[in-house]
């Protein structure tokens, strides 16, 4: 009885010993890495670049949107004024008389004005 | 970082009376305004810890770095999420923890290369090949588990929080890791001596 505890015991102490130095071989194995000289350059100019880019990504569809509107007010501006313009153009006489009054009449109306200086 | 560039650089900032836990709580908050000293501050105190686990877990230093910044970056962009300044230090860890996880994942185990490394004291190469080896084999939750104990020297609790599981998880884990780890070693070391 005494020899089958001695030998269990015995495994158990080899599986202990071989426990032991996995482990310690494990522990001897560890990288004691240095940073490189370029490793702050790096952070700091790729830290700096995603700072810019975060920027962007948060200020663009403003941006767009701006531009987006501002080109919509302007078309319906121009619209609204050329809009305005037609029906005087289309429907009446006197509008294509006062449209084409300046082409045709220029040259009359020019010696007017110098004569009465 | 040493107790005495943690001195050079609370003196540099002119801070010298705070203790370094208070010194970083402000950093953290000057951080948050996009102040680049305070980053500075933050990258010389956490860099070579960081690099040194991203070493551990991936095995190779030059992506170790490349973890660790992006550690760092992921962590800066997401400052204004901290609710406590003081929780910076195991956030980023935690990122960076998580990153190699990620990374370690895209790899396949036969693709993984040696790196020597700046050699430890008393250890030979050789060894570290075979400890490459036997941890590329292992599964991921274990390897990182195993390394964070073992080599990292962290605690039960911090590998829990490091980790995001519970501390009955880690233990459990670490056992099994254990055992993979031995009998790995057992089947190398018999091989290499056959």
């Amino acid at each position: 009885m005494n020899d089958i505890f001695q030998r269990t015991r015995e495994r158990w102490e080899d599986e202990d010993d071989i426990l032991a130095q996995a482990m310690s071989s494990l522990r001897g194995a560890t990288i004691d890495s240095t940073p490189s000289e370029r490793f702050d350059r790096d952070l700091m100019r790729r830290a700096r670049a995603g700072r810019i880019k975060d920027g962007l990504r948060y200020w663009l569809p403003g941006l767009i949107g701006a531009v987006a509107a501002s080109v919509i007010v302007l078309l319906v501006i121009s619209q609204v004024e050329a809009g305005a313009r037609w029906p005087f153009s289309r429907n009446s006489e006197t509008g294509t008389a006062r449209r084409l009054a300046p082409n045709s009449q220029a040259a009359r109306l020019v010696p007017v004005l110098t004569d009465n200086q | 970082m040493s107790l005495f560039s943690q001195t050079a650089v609370a003196i540099n900032t002119g801070w010298g009376n705070l203790d370094p836990a208070t010194i970083e709580r402000q950093w953290v908050a000057r951080c948050r305004e996009g102040d680049e000293a305070a980053m500075t501050a933050l990258i010389d105190r956490h860099r070579n810890r960081l690099i040194r686990t991203a070493a551990n877990l991936l095995r190779d230093r030059y992506e170790a770095e490349d973890i660790a910044q992006e550690a760092f970056l992921k962590a800066f962009r997401e400052i204004g999420k901290l609710r406590e300044d003081r929780a910076f230090s195991g956030y980023l860890y935690r990122i960076c923890v998580r990153l190699c996880m990620d990374r370690l994942r895209l790899k396949r185990p036969e693709l993984v290369e040696f790196d020597p490394g700046t050699p430890a004291a008393g250890n030979n190469i050789e060894n570290k090949v075979v400890v490459e080896k036997l941890l590329a084999m292992m599964p991921i939750d274990l390897r990182t588990t195993l390394v964070l104990r073992e080599m990292e020297q962290l605690s039960y609790e911090e590998v829990a929080e490091v980790m995001h599981v519970p501390v009955g998880t880690v233990r459990s884990r670490l056992h099994s890791a254990r055992e993979k780890f031995r009998n790995l070693w057992i089947e190398a070391t018999r091989e290499e001596n056959a």
